[in-house]
């Protein structure tokens, strides 16, 4: 295959980033404009200071050209962050975060940390999330069965990090492990 | 660690030698063991490659000695701590501890055999959660180069690799490195 290895089995962060680019957000607009038809729906109008709900590919768009507040998912405050990071660091299992939040975050963080309450603690505090995560992941590894991972509520970004490895080190796990033996003896039977 | 037939793999590791006893004379085999003697003698000692092995045991003309990776000693080191013993280095050059170890389960018998294939894997996944925690930790290979101290362990560790872990290790590296450079990357036109 004309493909290299590493982008055959997992969508690559960048991949990730454009898929999240069809999640809506919503905006408070700068400027004016009737309502636009686009190939994903309708959008608009654009009213300031009247808030409305466009993809996440348009609202950065806008926002790099400064036309536009992304006003950020409520899960972006500094109280719900330490209120999941108390969480993971204090429970066995991964806690409950939206399935996109790696790539969301740090989007808004790059491109609007104006538009977000104390844009530099919510930035240590996903690090501090992200990396509780890791190492749990990591624990879990023990676990690890030929058939399945025993991993809830991991999200996408994790998972393709941990894609290649998980399922090669399963695919060994499976070759290690001996079925009960199958009457094969004859075939060597002189 | 498959048995099939375009694995690189399978052939490398069918290069590895066991010590095999004949039961019985041979024939015109003599030249095997570099004697003067036509005939191969019965209770001959002979490393015989584990492409040939198989057939010699199953036809019982040889019985075999436990190699020295899988003796008691070897396994019950692993068994006491996995991430202690270099197994890639009993193995000689490849370091195809499993493979080998695999071919060698094929080989055994029932409750033998059982115990080997556990033994094997719980020492692959005794050793899962360091070989991702070091991958992960040795994303940038420039850098990994000039730190120390403390590092002595994680160190060896990884000189005692196996063929199969390293592939692992490659892995889990490559796209670790891939996400790092994700989250340090801007879409910000400055």
């Amino acid at each position: 295959m004309a493909l290299p290895p590493n982008l055959r089995q997992a969508p690559t962060p960048q991949e990730l980033e454009y898929i999240t680019g069809e999640m809506i957000v919503a905006i408070e607009p700068l400027f004016r404009m009737e309502k636009v038809r686009l190939v994903s729906g309708v959008y608009g109008p654009f009213r300031p200071p009247a808030k409305t709900k466009v993809p996440m590919w348009l609202a950065q768009s806008l926002k790099l050209k400064r036309k536009c507040r992304i006003v950020p998912p409520d899960w972006v405050t500094v109280d719900f962050l330490s209120l999941r990071l108390q969480e993971e660091t204090s429970q066995a299992g991964l806690s409950k975060m939206p399935f996109r939040y790696a790539e969301v975050a740090k989007v808004l963080l790059d491109i609007a940390p104006d538009d977000i309450m104390e844009p530099d603690r919510i930035r240590i505090l996903l690090k501090d999330i992200r990396e509780a995560r890791q190492a749990k992941c990591r624990e879990l590894l023990r676990s690890l069965d030929s058939a399945y991972a025993p991993i809830e509520n991991l999200c996408s970004m994790e998972i393709s990090e941990v894609r290649l490895f998980f399922s090669s080190a399963m695919n060994i796990i499976g070759k290690l492990t001996v079925e009960p033996a199958p009457a094969e003896e004859d075939m060597y039977d002189f | 660690m498959d048995n099939e037939y375009y694995s690189l793999e399978a052939i490398i590791s069918e290069n590895q030698k066991i010590d095999c006893t004949f039961q019985l004379e041979v024939p015109e085999l003599g030249y095997l063991d570099n004697s003067a003697d036509e005939n191969l003698k019965a209770l001959t000692k002979l490393p015989l490659p584990c492409w040939l092995a198989p057939t010699m045991l199953y036809a019982e003309w040889a019985s075999f000695n436990m190699p020295r990776p899988f003796n008691n000693l070897v396994q019950n080191a692993v068994v006491a701590e996995p991430r202690s013993v270099k197994i890639g280095a009993l193995v000689g050059e490849n370091g195809r501890w499993y493979s080998f170890g695999k071919m060698i389960v094929d080989l055994l018998d029932d409750p033998e055999s059982k115990k080997l294939a556990d033994t094997l894997k719980l020492t692959f996944k005794g050793r899962l959660p360091d070989l991702m925690d070091q991958a992960q930790h040795f994303t940038g290979t420039a850098s990994a180069a000039t730190r120390s101290g403390g590092e002595e362990v994680g160190a060896e560790f990884r000189s005692g690799l196996d063929a199969a872990e390293r592939e692992l290790f490659v892995l889990a590296q490559e796209s670790s490195r891939q996400v790092k450079a994700w989250y340090e990357s801007s879409d910000r036109i400055r």
